[in-house]
């Protein structure tokens, strides 16, 4: 049970999203993996962030790993998004996310929002830690009772969730963001439709 | 003197690295241009990278070189004296390279595990070199779970630390239950193995299960490791020196704070709850023995032990079935001094079946709920069998009359 990524999203609608912070736990990858997966983790939670319509949450299934995202919307037009393992539980997640994203318009200006590189916002770490066990969830779930009447869309693959004419393989091999190698890890996972190399 | 890929590969195999890993390709995105051809590896800060294309080409190269060195092997023998045939001598460092390379891609190769024992026995490869490549090797996949890799290890393990006593206590064997006898050749329990090195061997199994989760022989060797640590402990009592025994239960209990750690993290590797349930007997049964191991330090499980553990986890992710028999595993420890264990257990599976805990299992999703509602129906049904009443009130009886 692993929390593997979090990330705050500038997801404004019918555009291309910009990560404003990020945290990675990436300490159960190999060495020469780690480089890949950390790139992969980014360019999901912008290619995911940016399928999420506002005001919704969906789960997204691949392979071994779940991101879960949450297009708060509003004023500051900003998605959460959480990648964990199969085993963490929906409802921390999402619980997670809600308080994130709260904690995150409490304390960083909108106007910080056009250059991400100077937003300073260290809590995330903290909560990536913390949650890394989703027990620690159940104090602020007791405050979210919302949650339960909420509906949260769940895709059994990514492709599911990309528009129509739209493939992942292209994604991958047209983005700028991935290395060389990242491509290469990523064909060879998907070659082998094997679950625990990259995504 | 022109090196084969398989050479040059197995060479940097037997330097120990700290961690190996078969990268994707044949590592035209990683190496510069212009790597000679028999150097087609990464070796950065001690990570061995191996592209996989470049790992088959070595392998093939590997079996033929193998092949051809392997009739020296029958010359080898304890009373080979190393300066007496140079050219001998060279082609022996070539079967320990080439064959590190064969087991790298395939663990199952038994010729290969076997030409590193002769090796070992006759004194050309060192234990402690050949136990540091086996720790590297477990951060592959496809190594870190194969069976012949832990009995070489166990091998080593016995070359390097004998038996120390023909049968084992007499004791231990009556108190721990399965408890393997000396009988069984792939046994590490009685052998003299000192406690820093059985802590190492913990890690190792911690390495392994993180690089492949669900580990059958990791576990199983951790299993033995215990055994071996529970061993040691009667014959440090009968020296009647307390500091003796106080670091073996120490570590005994370090151990099932770290499988209780991995537990909340994997939630349905019921080896890992097999595991923690034979510790906690271990610890139950010595605790009695010796009163100081009643004490804990700070962090500790709590008194209630792993029942309160698994009861905590049952609430938390009700719809894992695992987590169901890790309660009734830990139920069956406690029933040996506690007389309320059936009482206990029939709380847990009717308080969720109640509306008073229900709410919690909004924790989980889809049909968890109906999932989780099932395990605790099973659980009373498990409760209500005779046979189950009889196992935990009778454990109870006996402890009494003893």
């Amino acid at each position: 049970m692993r929390v593997f990524s979090l990330a705050v999203v500038l997801a404004p609608p019918q555009s291309t999203s910009t990560i404003l912070v990020q945290a990675s736990d990436l300490s159960s990858f190999s060495f020469y993996q780690r480089g890949s997966v950390g790139e992969f983790l980014t360019f999901f939670s912008k290619t995911i962030a940016e399928r999420t319509p506002q005001g919704q949450r969906q789960s997204v299934q691949e392979n071994n790993y779940t991101a879960h995202v949450y297009n708060r919307g509003g004023a500051e037009q900003l998605a959460g998004v959480i990648i964990t393992d199969q085993e963490y539980p929906v409802r921390p997640a999402f619980s997670l996310l809600t308080k994130l994203l709260d904690d995150f318009i409490a304390k960083i200006p909108q106007t910080a929002f056009s250059n991400p590189s100077a937003i300073s916002f260290p809590e995330i770490n903290t909560y990536l830690s913390k949650y890394q066990d989703p027990r620690q969830a159940d104090a602020i779930m007791r405050v979210q009772q919302e949650l339960d009447e909420t509906k949260i869309v769940l895709h059994k693959t990514i492709e599911s969730v990309l528009e129509r004419g739209e493939k992942l393989n292209d994604l991958v091999d047209r983005s700028n963001a991935l290395s060389a190698q990242s491509k290469m890890f990523y064909k060879t996972a998907k070659k082998q439709n094997s679950c625990c190399l990259v995504m | 003197m022109v090196h084969s890929l398989a050479q040059e590969l197995g060479k940097a195999l037997n330097t120990s690295p700290l961690a190996i890993e078969i990268i994707p390709g044949n590592g035209d995105e990683w190496l510069p241009e212009g790597t000679e051809p028999h150097k087609r590896f990464l070796l950065v800060e001690d990570n061995l990278g191996v592209p996989q294309k470049v790992l088959y080409k070595a392998y093939l190269e590997a079996t033929a070189l193998f092949r051809s060195y392997r009739p020296l092997l029958v010359s080898v023998s304890p009373s080979l004296q190393r300066d007496s045939d140079i050219g001998g001598l060279l082609h022996i460092e070539d079967i320990l390279n080439v064959s590190s390379v064969l087991i790298l891609l395939n663990p199952g190769h038994n010729t290969a595990w076997n030409a590193r024992k002769t090796l070992i026995l006759s004194g050309f490869r060192g234990i402690n070199q050949e136990l540091a490549l086996m720790t590297a090797l477990l951060t592959v996949h496809e190594c870190a779970k194969h069976s012949l890799l832990w009995h070489h290890r166990r091998w080593l393990l016995r070359r390097l630390y004998p038996l120390s006593v023909k049968e084992p206590s007499a004791l231990v064997a009556k108190s721990i239950p399965n408890f393997p006898g000396v009988d069984d050749e792939d046994t590490l329990s009685s052998t003299n193995i000192p406690l820093h090195v059985l802590e190492a061997e913990f890690s190792a199994c911690t390495l392994a299960c993180s690089t492949y989760n669900r580990n059958y022989f990791g576990w199983l060797h951790r299993f033995r490791c215990l055994d071996a640590l529970a061993s040691k402990i009667p014959a440090a009592q009968m020296s009647a020196d307390d500091s003796q025994v106080a670091p073996l239960l120490k570590t005994l209990q370090e151990e099932s704070s770290r499988s209780s750690r991995w537990i909340d993290q994997h939630i349905s590797d019921y080896t890992a709850m097999q595991y923690q349930c034979r510790l906690q007997s271990m610890l139950e049964h010595y605790s009695r023995l010796v009163p100081q191991a009643s004490e804990r330090s700070p962090g500790e499980i709590p008194s209630i032990g792993i029942f309160g553990h698994a009861e905590s986890l049952v609430k938390a992710y009700p719809s894992h079935e695992a987590l169901w028999l890790y309660l009734r595993g830990a139920a069956q420890i406690y029933a040996k001094r506690d007389g309320g264990m059936i009482q206990q257990l029939e709380r847990v599976g009717k308080d969720f079946l109640g509306s008073k805990t229900r709410p919690r299992a909004s924790l989980q999703n889809g049909n968890a709920l109906e999932e989780a509602e099932r395990h605790a129906h099973r659980l009373l049904a498990w409760l209500n069998k005779p046979q189950t009443r009889l196992t935990l009130l009778y454990r109870t009886e006996q402890t009494r009359s003893n």
